[in-house]
């Protein structure tokens, strides 16, 4: 039975793991990266550097909010922290509709940066493909499902997985390929498992909302409120009262500061004011969500006098489980050394879907290589793993050339995205494997070894006065894009020469 | 500190194997020696284990993490020392 | 057990599997989300989330399943039995 079992999971993962091994590289590839959004949003916003935290930052959001949303129903404040050293705030209009604002964290004054989505479009990306409609979060929820049955079937069947564990056999063809897969599968285990489980619960409520639906009669909202603690009876500890006077700056100031006190040193995060202008507002004010594990974040509501009125600091046992679960896939709670690990995680496991897909190629080629057709298969190899980063470099660098001012700067910089990966498809389509590879190696080098240039005739930004002015988030991106150029042209340089000599 | 440990736990753990025994150190052990490294394997990585233990949740994540990394420095150590032998024996 | 070797499984046989693992882990998944989401103790939220989570390990377990059987349509019996159950569970639980 174990032998059937075997042979026809060993070839639907072959076989079939074709599509489903495009997919997952580019939510692989950009999932790593989205690790480092907020760096990525930083470096994509050269303007704001110098943007820095300060504990005065909710007293001079409300300030600001005061001034150009007296009147709304709501008011957002999304506070700094390291990675993202900018205030976001954001209001909801009397008619509904809602307006954005980034500020200075010292000063509450307007940041003006240029659009762009910055690290976000990369966020999206990953889970959503840009396709249209939901089709892209469809297919990867499917994906995942499939590489969770891949991961486990391969742990009973590989006969001899801890004998193979430390196998790797350089420049045997077809058999270091295997290998490499073999060992970049099999080492990250324990955060594939994590990573495609912890991905489907994020997108539980397209995917699978039917025990939502089923609970709470459709009512979608209901079950969020219910999800945030807001639904079941909060723990009210005081009776409302009458009417208190207009919500002042202060008022908020001291309710963040009391609720970081009730937190014993936790931090908050997210500022929601209702009805600022009326006498009844109230505050609630979150907890930072890198502050711990679980994404079900706790909170403290104050009435517009100060006074606590309800808190949250959990949920139930089933509320808790996936809180956990959806914050390791979100990481927030990471600092640099485990966010270093979590990302070169997602780098393996974006290694381990290349070298599937590059050795499914290479077990079909045929003996007489030079003779051969190039198949489908192999040209939509090279558009998708070198296409890829070849369309990220290009977003990057478009971030670097579009203008300032330019409207539309957002759509424009995804174009730029999408323009260069079709460019490298017919780029695939129209030479043959071998040479589409060098060309497009050379490519991806050449864009991101452009893309710090351009900053460097920014007087007082660029590479080397990020260094210097010790802004080593900006750099430190510059700095991968340079290491990624030159091993992309090393790479590609050792490609060049090994064809070269078989050729010769 | 934990992740010099997760190294050495899988260099032991790798080289307790035959295959590998060949491949890196050109001869093969005894099997008393094979069978004390396999030991001394995975006691050092209990060990390192035991030392992220204490430090909660999140040192426990990073332990997993630095074992994946570790078992990958391993075999890239593996796969690169076969070279480096035959090049300092050709010198 | 087999005496003769048995023959590679052909395209047909693997995309069978592969639709019984997909198509029918979700339809398995998805009734059991359903079905347990009323069933389970609790507030509804609790009951909700809980059942969503048991319903995606059973779509791992039923897609992983459907892979062992020899023939194709047993496959299928490994999709079908389980939404009979929820089907059956959640009629009962509604007239009890």
């Amino acid at each position: 039975m174990k032998d059937g079992f075997r042979q026809t999971m060993a070839l639907a993962h072959s076989w079939a793991g074709l599509f489903p091994g495009w997919l997952l590289y580019a939510v692989f590839l950009t999932g790593s990266l989205t690790y480092y959004r907020q760096e990525i949003s930083q470096w994509m916003r050269p303007e704001l550097s110098g943007a820095a935290v300060d504990p005065q930052a909710p007293l001079h959001a409300v300030e600001r909010l005061r001034q150009i949303g007296a009147d709304a129903r709501l008011w957002r404040i999304d506070l700094p922290d390291a990675r993202n050293p900018v205030t976001e705030i954001l209001w909801k209009g009397k008619e509904g509709g809602f307006r954005s604002d980034l500020l200075d964290p010292r000063t509450g004054e307007a940041l003006r940066a240029r659009q762009t989505m910055g690290g976000d479009f990369l966020f999206y990306f990953h889970f959503d493909l840009n396709a249209p409609g939901r089709i892209g979060r469809w297919l990867i929820c499917f994906a995942a499902i499939a590489m969770l049955v891949a991961i486990i079937s391969g742990i009973i069947t590989h006969r001899r997985i801890f004998a193979d564990f430390f196998t790797f056999r350089p420049r045997k063809g077809q058999r270091s390929w295997l290998d490499a897969h073999n060992v970049a599968g099999v080492v990250a285990l324990p955060f594939y498992l994590m990573i495609s489980f912890t991905g489907l619960v994020t997108l539980t409520s397209m995917f699978m909302p039917w025990a939502i639906q089923r609970a709470y009669h459709g009512d979608m909202a209901a079950y969020a409120r219910d999800l945030a603690g807001r639904g079941i009876a909060p723990v009210v500890l005081h009776a409302r009262p009458m009417a208190s006077p207009p919500l002042s700056s202060e008022t908020v100031d001291h309710v963040v500061k009391r609720a970081e006190g009730l937190w014993r040193g936790g931090r908050a995060g997210r500022i929601l004011v209702d009805d600022p202008a009326s006498g009844h507002a109230t505050v609630t004010v979150e907890r930072r969500d890198s502050d711990g594990i679980s994404y079900d974040l706790p909170w403290l509501r104050f009435e517009g006098d100060g006074r606590l009125v309800a808190r949250h600091d959990g949920g139930g046992p089933a509320v808790t489980t996936q809180g956990w679960l959806y914050g390791l896939h979100l990481a927030r709670f990471s600092g640099a050394g485990l966010r270093f690990l979590f990302f070169l995680s997602g780098l393996l496991g974006t290694a381990m879907m290349a070298t599937g897909l590059i050795l499914w190629v290479v077990k079909r080629r045929p003996k007489d290589v030079a003779r051969a057709r190039p198949t489908a298969a192999e040209r939509t190899n090279v558009a998708v793993i070198a296409g890829l980063p070849i369309a990220i470099a290009s977003l990057l660098l478009a971030n670097r050339l579009l203008p300032f001012g330019l409207p539309g700067r957002m759509a424009w910089e995804a174009s730029a995205f999408f323009l260069a990966w079709i460019a490298a498809l017919v780029n695939a389509l129209w030479m043959t494997p071998a040479r589409a590879w060098i060309w497009q190696g050379r490519w991806l080098g050449l864009l991101c070894l452009a893309a710090p240039v351009p900053q460097l005739f920014v007087p007082g930004s660029g590479l080397f006065a990020w260094i210097g002015s010790g802004d080593m988030v900006r750099a430190s991106v510059d700095m991968a894009l340079v290491a990624t150029g030159l091993l992309a042209l090393g790479i590609t340089t050792l490609m060049k020469a090994r064809r070269s000599v078989a050729r010769a | 500190m934990t992740a010099f440990f997760a190294f050495i736990g899988m260099l032991c753990l790798c080289l307790s194997m035959t295959r590998h025994q060949r491949d890196v150190l050109g001869r093969l052990l005894s099997t008393r020696l094979s069978s004390g490294l396999r030991g001394a394997g995975w006691v050092v990585l209990f060990l390192s284990f035991g030392v992220a233990l204490p430090d909660g949740v999140l040192a426990i994540l990073r332990w997993i993490g630095e074992l994946s990394f570790a078992a990958l420095a391993v075999v890239a150590t593996c796969a690169i020392l076969p070279s480096w032998r035959r090049w300092a024996g050709r010198r | 057990m087999a005496l003769v070797k048995q023959a590679a499984p052909g395209r047909k046989a693997v995309l069978n599997r592969i639709a019984a693992a997909l198509g029918g882990g979700y339809a398995v998944a998805a009734l059991a989300a359903s079905t347990l989401a009323v069933m389970l103790p609790g507030p509804a939220i609790e009951a909700a989330v809980t059942a969503h989570l048991l319903a995606y390990l059973l779509f791992v377990l039923v897609a992983l399943a459907v892979f062992v059987p020899r023939r194709g349509a047993t496959a299928w019996a490994i999709v079908l039995l389980p939404c009979a159950v929820f089907l059956l569970a959640g009629w009962l639980g509604s007239r009890g």
